[in-house]
């Protein structure tokens, strides 16, 4: 392999690695505000790329009214979410909470197969069909469009944490809910903004990704399971880790495809499991993470 | 046996620490074979942290548990069960889903041996196996006077009950030593009569027990030796009649409200 | 005798019966292929029900492991030439080890690895089978499996097949309860209830649950092989996600801590899922309700009934009693 491959491949693994990490990210803050890994997280992905289909390719709004909707328009469903699943269950045992959120991604996917059918809808790129030299690699520009939004989600995020009442109302309730609900925080109500928060960021990633993979209605569980390995790989409850989690499991894939001898192609979206199950085996706590003790 | 040279319990230098936070602090002391051992301290001192060191529950940040001469830090809680370290919790902890008779048998884990597949083909050794333990937990049963609530759901009891059905599955668990965190909290004065009786009798058969109680009269009746733990230090080791008089301990208790002494005295 | 064991008998005995009786009724060779289907889903639900029901653990690749059966068999029989008996039970072996592989790792961690783990575990074998070349035969599959038989009695028809899964059903009701009443079920209802207390109890808790996942691998593994020997024929399709999912709703809908929960589970599913089939030749749309239908099953199940049918009925009728 030439490194100008190579250095196309690591071009084309961080971009796909940043909507994992998008993903992945959206796992932390729902883990972190009620310890449920949430299964829909890949629905909101897909829900994200599709509502924005309907908005920019058919209903021809501008870029920016689309994509702010769709992201408003997949939040609202991660607070129905909340709302009507979550919180009445939120003192049943954990794996009751999995499973409900099992129950609302097959919800949701059954219902987008209702709406926007089985096929796979196109959506054009951005800012067109260009690609930006650099040397002899080629970066299409949706790849910027997705670095872009993705550092620019990411930077806003780490600000609202640090500098909003609001963010820091969130990080407490992450480390102590009692404490926090002592210091007068809803702990409830920052449960509900953790499932906006976090679904309005996975709809980003899907938003921005679409025009590279097409949406469809199926795809969730994939990308999910892609995030989710970029959240062990990161340490389970640590956002920039989730974040730099997927854009590792991102490079990894690409540069798999690069390395993989001819006709194995096809075991692309079997890499990142392998990663999965190789870090649980041996890292559980995560690349940035570090060892829980257990209590009673 | 050469372990007996040793006394069963040895804590040496124990320390935990959580997040800078010191709950038990180089506490050492040895529990002597046959003895009842007594352990007092204001709320907040450290002893069922010290408990949760002793099985496993936490590992220690320092130092070392020796039972019968050999180190036990460091495993796992139910690996220090298998070793005949059997306990009680200040806060139940009874199967709720399951009958008295059922929560007595799981005490009863370690003495099985039959595997999955005997297991599922219900061969005769496991037969056999259930009738021995159903014998054996009946006993513990009847030793606690529950063997009429066999059959009854562990949740229907009253507290007092739940406490007996816990001790119920320790002892049969026929442990080497038995550590009871708080049995009288949250009973009544009569119910705390019938332990205190129940705990004689437990002593009598020569087992080795630790106990956590703050209902002095009880401690003062049972225990060989007590130790006055305190922020997470060993305050003294004594005799249960000079720790009484030890100014030291009335001070760590100062300020503390009393209510089971002086409820207890009156 | 107690009341409890003639309670048990009998129950028992209506099972029995209702599954004898529909040979009887119809020879039509749809009802007796959903039949099969039900047993066949049955004997995984009772395996994942064990999983999610006492070892609080679930697992989202039981799918997998049928697959894992299926194709096992499958390959076994074709390219070593192996006898479907033999080739079953090989199957079934090198799945339980696969599962015994993941599960000690993820098993041991607190919190639900196992879900993803399983998860990951059901794409992979998925891609397997699709890539597989010409081992698995990619995604056309392949074709002339041959049936399971007794000397020359083979299990060639619905009708057949129908008397060789229930009985194997009814003989897993039988483990679970010789299970569920013995050492090892108590230790697992334990873990159940409180895992601090049963751990000081001398209770290996992160090894009885790698035992009950492993079991319940082997179990959807055995279904898998007869399945295979059924329709002699496999392909990746039946052994992907949405059926994994599938299994779920069907243990969380009948009750997971319950014997019979799951196989009333899968039951109720599988002639849900038929009957949307067969509505599908009229109303296209009702085959793309299945999966929308499946979402809003188990949540509504899980809002209003979080034990299940089975139980959740028992102890309306309990307190309907006390009242």
């Amino acid at each position: 392999m030439s490194l100008a491959e190579l250095l196309q491949y690591l071009v084309t693994g961080v971009t796909v690695g940043s909507v994992y990490g998008l993903v992945a990210l959206g796992f932390t803050i729902i883990y972190n505000a009620t310890g449920i890994i949430n299964f829909a997280q890949g629905e909101f992905v897909v829900l994200g790329g599709l509502i924005f289909y309907s908005l920019y390719v058919a209903a021809h709004l501008p870029l920016v009214a689309a994509l702010v909707l769709a992201v408003a328009a997949v939040a609202l469903i991660g607070v129905l979410m909340e709302r009507l699943t979550i919180r009445p269950l939120i003192n049943s045992p954990v794996v009751t909470l999995i499973i409900i959120t099992v129950g609302v991604s097959v919800l949701l996917r059954g219902a987008a197969k209702l709406i926007w059918g089985p096929e796979a809808l196109p959506v054009p790129p951005f800012s067109g069909e260009h690609s930006l030299f650099v040397g002899s690699v080629a970066v299409h520009l949706q790849y910027l469009w997705v670095l872009g939004l993705t550092v620019l989600a990411v930077v806003g995020l780490r600000l609202f944490f640090d500098h909003t009442i609001v963010g820091k109302a969130m990080q407490a309730c992450a480390i102590n809910s009692e404490a926090a609900q002592l210091a007068g925080i809803s702990v409830s109500r920052m449960v509900q903004g953790s499932f906006a928060l976090s679904a309005a960021l996975s709809a980003l990633a899907g938003i921005v990704i679409c025009p590279i993979t097409l949406a469809s209605y199926d795809g969730g569980a994939l990308l999910a399971l892609k995030g989710f390995c970029g959240t062990i790989i990161g340490g389970l409850g640590n956002g920039l880790g989730a974040v730099m989690g997927g854009v590792i499991i991102g490079i990894l894939e690409k540069l798999g495809i690069g390395f993989a001898p001819q006709g194995y192609a096809g075991y692309q979206d079997a890499f990142a499991f392998v990663v999965l199950l190789l870090m649980l085996f041996i890292r559980p706590s995560g690349l940035f993470g570090r060892q829980r003790t257990e209590g009673i | 046996m050469q372990a007996e040279e040793y006394p069963l319990l040895q804590v040496r230098n124990l320390r935990k620490v959580f997040e800078g936070l010191v709950a038990v602090n180089n506490v050492s002391f040895e529990v002597e074979r046959g003895t009842v051992f007594g352990l007092i301290g204001p709320n907040g001192a450290g002893k069922t942290t010290l408990f949760n060191v002793i099985t496993g529950i936490y590992a220690p940040t320092d130092g070392t548990v020796v039972l019968n001469g050999e180190v036990i830090t460091g495993l796992p809680q139910d690996a220090i069960a298998a070793r005949g370290v059997a306990r009680t919790f200040q806060n139940l902890q009874i199967f709720h889903g399951m009958s008295v008779e059922d929560n007595v048998l799981v005490g009863c884990h370690r003495h099985g041996r039959c595997g999955l597949l005997a297991t599922i083909f219900r061969l005769p050794a496991v037969r056999a196996e259930e009738r021995q333990l159903r014998n054996h937990a009946m006993e513990a049963l009847q030793f606690v006077g529950l063997q009429d609530f066999a059959r009854a759901p562990a949740s229907s009891l009253p507290p007092g009950r739940q406490r007996l059905v816990e001790i119920a599955r320790a002892l049969a668990s026929e442990p080497c030593l038995l550590l009871l965190d708080e049995p009288a909290a949250g009973l009544t004065t009569h119910e705390t009569e019938v332990l205190g009786e129940l705990l004689q009798r437990i002593a009598a058969t020569g087992l080795t027990i630790i106990i956590i109680e703050h209902d002095m009269n009880l401690v003062m009746d049972i225990c060989a030796t007590v130790a006055v733990l305190d922020q997470g230090e060993v305050l003294t080791i004594d005799s249960p009649s000079a720790v009484q008089a030890d100014p030291r301990v009335i001070a760590a208790y100062l300020g503390e409200p009393q209510p089971e002494e002086g409820g207890a005295g009156g | 005798m107690s009341a409890e064991r003639k309670r048990e008998i009998l129950g028992f005995a209506v099972a029995v019966a209702i599954v004898a009786a529909l040979p009887v009724v119809t020879r039509s060779a749809y009802w007796l292929s959903i039949g099969v289907f039900i047993a066949l889903h049955g004997i995984v639900a009772i395996g994942l029900g064990l999983l999610l029901g006492y070892a609080g653990q679930v697992s989202l690749g039981q799918a997998a492991f049928y697959g894992m059966g299926a194709y096992g068999s499958a390959i076994l029989t074709l390219h070593l030439g192996c006898n479907p008996w033999l080739a079953m039970g090989a199957a079934a072996v090198a799945t339980g080890l696969i599962a015994y592989v993941i599960g000690v790792p993820t098993l041991k961690l607190h919190g639900h690895y196992l879900a993803m783990a399983t998860l990951g575990i059901g794409i992979i074998v998925r891609i397997l089978f699709n890539e597989g070349g010409h081992i698995t035969g990619g995604p056309s599959g392949l074709p002339a499996v041959p049936n399971l038989a007794i000397g020359g009695f083979a299990f060639d028809n619905d009708l057949r097949m129908y008397c060789l899964a229930w009985p194997i059903v009814f003989l897993q009701v039988v483990f679970s309860r010789n299970l569920l009443r013995s050492r090892l079920g108590r230790a697992l209802r334990a873990i159940h209830d409180s895992e601090i207390a049963a751990r000081s109890c001398a209770i290996n808790t992160a090894k009885a649950k790698v035992m009950v996942f492993v079991l319940s691998a082997v179990y959807a593994s055995v279904a898998g092989s007869l399945y295979a020997h059924w329709v002699n024929f496999v392909n990746p399709h039946p052994f992907s996600f949405p059926f994994s999912l599938e299994l779920v709703v069907m243990v969380m809908v009948g009750g997971a801590a319950s014997i019979w929960g799951p196989l009333i589970g899968a039951a109720a599913l599988t002639i849900i899922d038929q009957s949307l089939l067969q509505l599908g030749h009229v109303f296209p749309i009702a085959e793309d309700l299945d999966i929308v239908l499946f979402g809003i099953i188990v949540v509504l199940v899980l809002l209003f009934m979080p034990r299940g049918l089975v139980r959740g009925l028992s102890s309306q009728e309990a307190e309907r009693r006390a009242g």
